[in-house]
């Protein structure tokens, strides 16, 4: 898998290190409560504090992406990679505006996950299942490759040592042990400590590469001298000219715009509503975590021109230029970004599966789900992540991508929860389905036609018909919509 | 029951609105294309210090609705 390694064992020992902390966190954070609630394992009893749940959003939302899809996109595109600092930020607004709804729905209406939130809306169990069990597509594709990640970080740490089948047993046996055991509170606590640690590391490796490459402990002179050799890189469309005006403008609307389950999750885990806000407040400013990889990216331009894979650039360079506690401490960072975000997203589809699909079908009660959703944490990541992972297959970002622009497709059913009262369940079903399909032919058969983003053509397709079915179609219950309207307006929900 | 679209019922919510809105347009075509050159401001291409900008700006606009949201809750607003 990697034609990257080091000979020098303690990169692997710095990493494995961090593995076993974060075990012990992960373990610990159970702290004597009882397991037998999905309010208790799915969503931490709705106990985060303000601090907690600022790392757990974004440490959850740096994947190992930063570490090193970012830096890969900078050494091959050059600043369009800021992209994503933009819509983390308008993520960041979504939060304030839209958890602290999410939260209060969830207090007073006892929702633990999303598809519990649309099917109650919608008085539609078949709807919520049914977009539990398309977003866990995205889910588990997301779920894959961070797991790919950290597999490739133990190999490339252990200098082949531990192979990719050894690496994804390992990283998937601790999670599974922790998430069993603690559920949400492990997430909680594991990504605070995971959330510190990156900002840390991406710093630390930030700087000293940068002072490797220019002498100057600051980014100045790296940028100075790409505007003078290689000025491409500092503007859009980029080197590859492939990041036109439209594609940035359309994949930060549509990524700004996709309510995955975790952050569902997350947002319920919160203490109060207040809590949501204060975290979604300061969550911009975790986003400076990205500048120091992404430059690690450009020193790559010029001292690293030949890279066969671009996602390879922080790690080569460090292998190269670092010394080899700092390359242990990228390991355990990579690694760290990788498992913060894979994490959230098994125990939301383990809770989606149980609660959404398995509860309504089976007619199970609050306490066989909850045993059902830890129970399946295991076979999830021993019968789809694990198999999918080892056999490293070519079309998963394909998947991803699929998955992610579904996920932005749901847009109907949030509008329906915070702005429009008349949005009705056949209004939402007729959107989300030719949403998806048309983000599914724009995806596989013509790709981003126009350069614009799939996601962005299903929505302009999807929207319409949203709202002209819901307008020709029957509402949701009045007292429904009233009960969910007295909190998304207050004061409004009889005008 | 008559349906509605929600919006803000107060000057300072419109205010806030707008300077989402606006800080949404900030990131987008055409005012990043505005952004677009090769030069360097504070060591920083010019579009990497604009996506700075606006991270700021969103951790602004939030601590000022947090304050007027406070001011609501205490009945001054």
């Amino acid at each position: 898998m990697t034609s990257l390694s080091t000979s020098s064992l303690a990169p692997l020992w710095i990493t494995l290190s961090y593995v076993a902390v974060a075990l012990v966190i992960g373990l610990g954070a159970r702290r004597g409560r009882v397991m037998d609630s999905l309010e208790e394992w799915g969503v931490a009893g709705r106990s985060m504090g303000t601090v907690t749940l600022y790392l757990l959003i974004a440490a959850g939302s740096i994947s190992a992406y930063t570490f090193m899809g970012a830096p890969g996109w900078a050494y091959s595109k050059g600043v369009a990679v800021f992209y994503v600092v933009i819509y983390l930020s308008y993520l960041a607004l979504v939060a304030w505006y839209c958890g602290p709804r999410v939260w209060e729905f969830g207090r007073r209406f006892g929702h633990v996950t999303q598809g519990a939130a649309i099917a109650d809306r919608y008085q539609s169990p078949l709807l919520g299942g049914l977009a539990a069990l398309v977003m866990s597509i995205g889910s588990l594709a997301y779920a894959v490759l961070q797991t790919m990640g950290s597999a490739y970080i133990l190999a490339v740490m252990s200098g082949g040592r531990i192979p990719v089948w050894a690496g994804v047993i390992l990283i998937l046996a601790a999670m599974a042990l922790y998430l069993y055991v603690s559920g949400q509170h492990a997430i909680g606590l594991t990504n605070a400590f995971q959330g510190v640690l990156m900002l840390v590391v991406a710093w630390s490796v930030g700087l000293w590469s940068a002072h490797t490459a220019s002498g100057e402990l600051g980014f100045g002179a790296i940028f100075a001298r790409l505007q003078a050799e290689r000025p491409d890189f500092l503007t859009l469309p980029g080197a590859g000219g492939d990041m036109s005006f439209a594609f940035w403008t359309t994949s930060i609307i549509v990524s700004m715009l996709s309510f995955m389950p975790p952050v569902w999750s997350q947002w319920m885990s919160a203490r109060s509503a207040d809590t949501i806000r204060r975290s979604a407040t300061w969550l911009p400013t975790y986003y400076i975590v990205v500048l120091p990889m992404v430059v690690v990216g450009f020193i790559g331009i010029l001292a690293l021109p030949q890279l066969e894979r671009a996602d390879t650039v922080a790690l080569s360079y460090a292998l190269g230029h670092l010394p080899v506690w700092l390359v242990g401490l990228l390991g355990a960072g990579t690694l760290a970004a990788a498992m913060s975000s894979c994490e959230p997203f098994l125990h939301s589809v383990a809770m989606a599966y149980a609660r959404d699909i398995a509860q309504p079908l089976w007619r199970l009660g609050d306490s066989a789900t909850a045993r059902l959703a830890r129970r399946l944490l295991v076979p999830i990541m021993a019968l789809i992540v694990a198999p999918v992972a080892i056999s490293e297959p070519s079309n998963l970002v394909m998947i991803l991508l699929v998955g992610l622009g579904f996920a932005t497709q749901v847009l109907p059913a949030f509008i329906g929860m915070f702005v429009w009262t008349r949005a009705s369940t056949a209004g939402v079903i007729a959107g989300i389905v030719a949403g998806f399909c048309v983000t599914l032919a724009f995806t596989l058969i013509w790709r981003n036609p126009l350069g614009v983003h799939a996601g962005f053509w299903g929505l302009l397709v999807n929207l319409p018909l949203f709202v002209g079915v819901s307008l020709l179609t029957r509402p949701v219950r009045d007292d429904v919509v009233e009960r969910f309207f007295a909190i998304s307006a207050p004061g409004r929900s009889r005008a | 029951m008559k349906h509605f679209v929600v919006r803000p019922r107060s000057a300072a919510g419109w205010g806030l609105l707008l300077l989402f809105l606006g800080l949404i347009m900030m990131g987008l075509w055409p005012v990043v294309a505005g952004v677009n050159r090769a030069r360097l401001a504070f060591g920083l291409p010019w579009l990497a210090l604009w996506a700075y900008a606006i991270v700021a700006g969103c951790w602004i606009a939030m601590l000022l609705g947090n304050r007027w949201l406070a001011r609501r809750a205490r009945g001054d607003d």
